[in-house]
């Protein structure tokens, strides 16, 4: 038997694997040393503490389940269908296809024209009275006695423009809620006749003293319009985006997280029509699949692939642009994709906002998920993942 | 006839993963033996939980994977042992090491103060051993593997093992020395 130190000897001792004609001497050099002992309490601490760590370190209920659900039996081969034909790519294609033509009609029939729109064209005509009309009809919506005594007095001028003289509905019209148009139809309505008699007698209440270094011409000019929304028609957007995968989950295996989420990068371009797009989309994602195939003894054969490349077309669709408030630059949107990796087939879904910071820059979030259908063979399972993204768009 | 798989043997187990009928039941009393085994030796190779059950995963599949009727099973653990082994190597060099190094320094909050303290100063401690008594040392301490399943995941003599675990574990405690040295001896429990 080699030589053994009394160092040695402590580890070898705490391991069980000392020989028993060698414990003697290890007891001796034990007493005798104190620094042995300091070295023999270390090593007791740093075993002791190593080991009840280790029984803190289980796997997560999750993760047994998924890898004991591996060994569960397998569907029979001869039930197994192969290709495009299984049955399970093919309620993939079907469901997400449905989404598809069902997101296209909810946009096609989202409605008439926005009114941002209409709004947009009737700048055109902001020279004449009736723009101005209409600034004051939806600004002013609860007549106050002042501005009925205003009335009075600016309606003295048969010809002006002013948007109070034009202005003067019974208090019932004036304090009911707009129509969706009543821009639009304020706009092309004939102006109505003062409703009121005008009386310039010395008894008549005083008309409102205008503001100091007002005109009754400045008073009466066309006030500036808001800068108009303008929606293009059509657009076509390019966007780049970031995924960082939430949940990932395969049929039979609950796979981790990646730990690398930055290696997932979507590419889209997309050319919308008012708030319908069509997209071709493409991303190169972390999407820890395991494919299952059989060995010629029965035995399952599961094979780790880290990287999915897929291509892939859709559709989008966005709210209506507000005409004023938040959501007049915050746009809310959905979309759905179709599309094929280099394990097999997959749909994607979406939704989030898309914020337009500038006149061709627009930040989008979206919560996505992902079913990913794959296979060799006659064997096929399916994956999905959700995932948040967040990316820019350019718009032209 | 009912099988007994608590009461069958490692040889046994491995047997019934090649019959359809017991593959299932025996594979879980596999798992429930070695599992948490393997698991502690993934996260302690791999320091970042989420590589470490990527390859925990990976370990159990691939061993599904390679069941042979043929394969005459002496050293279960050991053989499991040397699937995660490697696995984790493959994980090792696909990823970029120092990236991942930090992540459980932070213990777990269930623990103590002081026993976080510890375990963290062990770990740190184990980075600066040589990979092979590294390796060695956390599949003994961690893994609670013997000498000889260590020897036969590595492939080496049992007295190589034997030596790489002393000389690792004196090292270790060498560079936790000053450590121990700032506060009084504690006997564990």
């Amino acid at each position: 038997m080699e030589q053994l130190s009394h160092r040695d000897m402590i580890d070898l001792f705490l391991d069980g694997q000392l020989p028993a004609e060698a414990r003697s001497v290890f007891f001796a050099a034990l007493a005798a040393s104190e620094e042995l002992q300091a070295e023999f309490h270390r090593a007791v601490v740093i075993h002791a503490a190593a080991h009840r760590h280790a029984q803190t370190l289980q796997p997560p209920p999750a993760l047994t389940a998924s890898i004991l659900a591996a060994a569960t039996p397998q569907v029979p081969a001869s039930r197994a269908r192969s290709g495009w034909l299984h049955a399970k790519a093919l309620r993939t294609i079907a469901l997400t296809a449905a989404a598809t033509v069902i997101g296209f009609f909810i946009g096609r029939l989202s409605g008439p024209l926005p009114s941002t729109t209409k709004l947009a064209m009737q700048s055109e005509h902001a020279a004449t009275g009736n723009a101005v009309a209409v600034q004051h009809t939806t600004t002013q919506a609860i007549p106050t006695s002042q501005n009925t005594q205003t009335a009075h007095t600016t309606t003295a001028q048969p010809k002006s423009t002013s948007p109070i003289a034009l202005g003067t509905p019974s208090v019932d019209e004036d304090i009911a809620p707009l129509p969706n148009d009543a821009l639009t139809a304020v706009a092309v309505m004939p102006l109505p006749t003062p409703a009121l008699p005008v009386d310039f007698s010395p008894a008549s209440p005083q008309p409102m003293p205008l503001p100091v270094g007002h005109t009754l011409e400045q008073h009466s000019a066309p006030l500036p319009l808001p800068p108009a929304v303008e929606e293009p028609e059509e657009e076509f957007i390019l966007s780049i985006r970031q995924t960082t995968p939430l949940v990932l989950r395969q049929q039979r295996l609950l796979s981790p997280l990646s730990s690398s989420p930055l290696n997932n990068t979507l590419i889209a371009a997309e050319y919308r029509e008012r708030t319908v797009s069509i997209l071709a989309q493409c991303g190169y994602e972390q999407f820890p699949i395991y494919e299952l195939t059989t060995a010629a003894d029965g035995t399952p054969q599961y094979t780790l692939r880290q990287l999915l490349w897929w291509v892939g077309g859709g559709m989008r669709v966005y709210a209506p642009r507000a005409e004023e408030g938040l959501f007049r630059t915050l746009r809310p949107m959905a979309g759905i994709v179709l599309g094929t990796s280099q394990y097999g087939v997959l749909g994607r879904g979406e939704v989030g906002l898309s914020w337009e910071v500038l006149p061709h820059l627009s930040v989008q979030c979206l919560l996505e998920g992902m079913v990913h259908s794959h296979g060799i063979g006659t064997n096929w399972e399916h994956a999905e993942k959700l995932s948040a993204s967040i990316g820019l768009a350019f718009r032209f | 006839m009912a099988v007994n798989y608590t009461l069958s043997s490692d040889r046994e187990l491995y047997h019934y993963l090649s019959m359809p009928e017991h593959r299932e039941r025996a594979f879980e009393e596999i798992y429930r033996r070695y599992g948490q085994r393997i698991y502690a030796y993934c996260r302690k190779i791999l320091f970042n939980t989420q590589d470490a059950e990527d390859a925990f995963q990976s370990t159990f599949l691939k061993f599904l994977s390679s069941v042979s009727p043929d394969r005459e099973m002496t050293n279960l653990p050991a053989y499991l042992l040397t699937i995660a082994r490697t696995t984790c190597m493959d994980m090792f060099a696909q990823r970029h090491e120092h990236a991942e190094l930090v992540e459980d320094f932070h213990g777990r909050p269930d623990q103590t103060v002081e026993a976080n303290e510890i375990n963290e100063l062990i770990e740190m401690a184990l980075h600066l051993l040589p990979a092979q008594w590294r390796e060695a040392v956390i599949m003994q301490l961690y893994a609670n593997m013997s000498y000889e399943e260590i020897a036969s995941a590595f492939g080496v003599p049992v007295t190589t093992v034997r030596n790489w675990l002393c000389r690792g574990r004196q090292r270790l405690r060498e560079i936790l020395q000053p450590y121990f040295e700032e506060r009084p001896v504690e006997h564990p429990e």
